[in-house]
């Protein structure tokens, strides 16, 4: 059961990837970045290592307080 | 034009004044009816005909104008009221549900008002009806979130008001909502007013103090009711005011980047609220008809998924008593279902095909795209994959998944009740998602928009895809801490801590002092006065209690007088 979840997830990405560069680039590609091949793989992966990383480390290093904080 | 304009939200006030007199289960019974009739009610009601005219003194009111914007709203605050009504339904709570009624009363209110002075009362009910539902969970930190939440909208109603009426005296008196207000100082008021109610940074705190703190079936009444109400009224009078796409940015990433590290999840929750109104506001900004749609969209998409997600939120609330990250974990399987509701909440707000996130996220970011606003595309793709993480990812992993050991927290039977309601608005979700024209009739503009595109897909598999990697990698570091996270009302929570100190602390040390002053003052002059030869003849006297017969004057002291008197008169008589 795992297996096939992990799988999937695997599976999913990767068909979508091969599906971009089968299809035809066409309609959307307004702007310099839609150029770029894997854009939306890079976009995925560093958003979210920004979002964790700048939330974990910068803004929790400010932030975090006691829950008695305010009492 | 003498026909009463029968608005839902007198039916709702009428509610509410009736709902106390009714015995126990029937108040439930009588919510959840009211507010499916009243869903049917707004789906029928003519938007052509012009509108009935209300006399008030020298008013002309109109509390009941319908277009297709007020009505695609009237429909979700009808299906909320109704599904919330059964969330609620094993609730035995007068006050609170007297309480729902009334918000939803002004929320219906404000939504269908034609003009102005009708618009701020309604305003207004909200803001006071919701504030019970932040008390009733009657503890001491509801209570102080809840006066903070009040003095809050205290103050931007006052503004909303001021605004209100200078604009109207500028337009010659004219109340009516169609005279849109204009860039100048009370146009400004009027949005800042609203960005109040809007929860735009920095002026979001009370969001995000007070909607973890209200009760469990309240919180789904506050998620859909005010700040929607606030994006309804941004369409109406602000479309196409730039400054909101910078705001809308900036808040949506704000919002999001504080879900990361947030432990409480109603918090969580409360601060995706933040993050999705960003979109809302950034869309309003932009203001193509397609842009003010896919606003419109999304606040409704919102009431549903974020409606959901409070309640399989307070489903685990209920179910073990506690709503901290740290605290919780396994709950998977002990409650598979609400697990299930939960997931479909999450996939909808992070805007997964197949719900109805994802058609009204892509309406925002076609629209984003179309008047060229690339940053903006880019940022709120940003958000989108926050909100994945966050809701997606972090809180179900943590809440559901992690630490799967029996036995480690007590989890209690929750009411049967709260699923039917889950159902509901999970279904409404999902159908919405599949059948985006469900979503579409409720739009204030004709819609012809195909979100399933080819290249949509691959683009959004990807970059949910690879947030999946990210946070695999990371989840160590996401796991939550016990810590509350300040925000920016520490700029005035903390200086009011200090007020405190000086002016309520200091003035009772002053009383406290004087006090003392006084009662050692009193004490000194009660003994001296006991004994006042005490302190004339110290050695004799030093302890013996007053006797007036010590000091009684002898028989020879009296002659001793009388002799000297007479030696006087001799003295300075006649010669």
């Amino acid at each position: 059961m795992r297996r096939v979840l992990w799988t999937v997830l695997a599976l999913i990405p990767a068909a979508s990837v091969v599906v971009e560069f089968l299809g035809s680039h066409h309609a959307h590609s307004h702007y310099w970045f839609s150029e770029i091949p894997l854009f939306w793989i890079l976009f995925g992966f560093l958003g979210g290592c920004l979002l964790i990383l700048g939330g974990k480390k910068i803004l929790a290093w400010i932030v975090y307080r006691r829950e008695d904080y305010y009492d | 034009m003498t026909e009463f304009p029968l608005s839902p939200a007198f039916i709702l006030l009428l509610g509410a004044v009736l709902l106390p007199f009714l015995p126990g289960r029937w108040r439930n019974l009588f919510f959840t009816v009211l507010g499916a009739g009243l869903l049917t009610m707004v789906l029928f009601l003519p938007t052509a005909t012009p509108p009935p005219i209300l006399r008030v003194m020298q008013y002309r009111l109109i509390p009941l104008q319908v277009d297709g914007l007020s009505r695609g709203f009237g429909v979700v605050f009808g299906f909320v009221l109704a599904a919330g009504g059964i969330y609620a339904y094993h609730l035995r709570d007068r006050g609170q549900q007297c309480a729902a009624l009334l918000y939803a009363a002004g929320a219906l209110g404000v939504v269908f008002a034609g003009d102005y002075y009708s618009l701020f009362f309604f305003w207004e009910l909200m803001a006071i009806s919701s504030t019970v539902l932040i008390w009733a969970r009657r503890d001491r930190r509801s209570f102080k979130a809840g006066f903070r939440y009040i003095i809050y909208h205290a103050l931007g109603g006052g503004i909303l008001l001021a605004g209100i009426l200078s604009h109207i005296h500028a337009q010659a008196g004219d109340i009516l909502i169609t005279n849109l207000p204009a860039r100048n100082l009370s146009g400004w008021l009027i949005l800042l007013g609203v960005a109040v109610n809007s929860a735009i940074p920095p002026l979001h705190t009370w969001l995000v103090d007070a909607y973890p703190r209200a009760t469990i079936t309240g919180a789904i009444f506050l998620n859909a009711f005010t700040t929607k109400t606030a994006v309804y009224v941004l369409i109406r009078l602000f479309a196409g005011w730039e400054l909101l796409i910078v705001a809308g940015t900036v808040m949506a990433l704000y919002g999001v980047i504080y879900t990361v590290i947030t432990n409480d999840i109603r918090g969580i929750l409360s601060y995706h609220i933040v993050s999705q109104v960003g979109y809302m506001v950034a869309a309003v900004g932009i203001g193509t008809p397609l842009a003010l749609n896919g606003a419109a969209a999304h606040a409704l998409a919102n009431i549903l998924f974020k409606g959901l997600l409070f309640m399989a939120a307070g489903a685990i609330m209920a179910a073990t008593g506690e709503s901290r990250l740290t605290r919780l974990g396994g709950l998977f399987r002990r409650l598979p279902r609400v697990t299930v509701f939960y997931m479909i909440g999450a996939l909808s707000i992070a805007g997964f095909p197949l719900f109805n996130g994802f058609i009204s996220k892509s309406m925002i970011l076609t629209a984003a795209t179309r008047s060229h606003f690339p940053a903006v595309f880019l940022l709120l793709n940003l958000a989108a994959v926050g909100t994945f993480l966050s809701l997606g990812l972090k809180l179900p992993y943590f809440a559901f998944f992690h630490r799967a050991r029996p036995g480690d927290l007590p989890v209690r039977e929750i009411p049967r009740n709260l699923h039917p309601a889950m159902v509901l608005m999970g279904l409404a979700c999902f159908l919405q998602g599949v059948f985006p024209r469900l979503l579409y009739f409720l739009l204030p503009h004709p819609v012809e928009f195909h979100p399933y595109t080819l290249h949509h897909l691959t683009e959004v598999s990807q970059m949910f895809g690879l947030t999946f990697v990210a946070f695999w990698l990371f989840r160590g570091m996401l796991r939550a801490k016990e810590y509350i996270v300040l925000d920016v009302d520490w700029f005035f929570r903390k200086p009011a801590l200090g007020a405190r100190r000086i002016l309520v602390d200091g003035t009772l040390r002053l009383f406290d002092l004087s006090d003392r002053l006084v009662m050692a003052l009193t004490r000194g002059l009660i003994s001296f006065s006991q004994n006042p030869m005490r302190h004339v003849f110290k050695t004799t006297e030093s302890d013996r209690p007053y006797d007036p017969d010590r000091y009684r004057p002898t028989v020879s002291m009296l002659l001793f007088g009388v002799l000297l008197v007479f030696l006087i008169l001799i003295a300075a008589g006649p010669r």
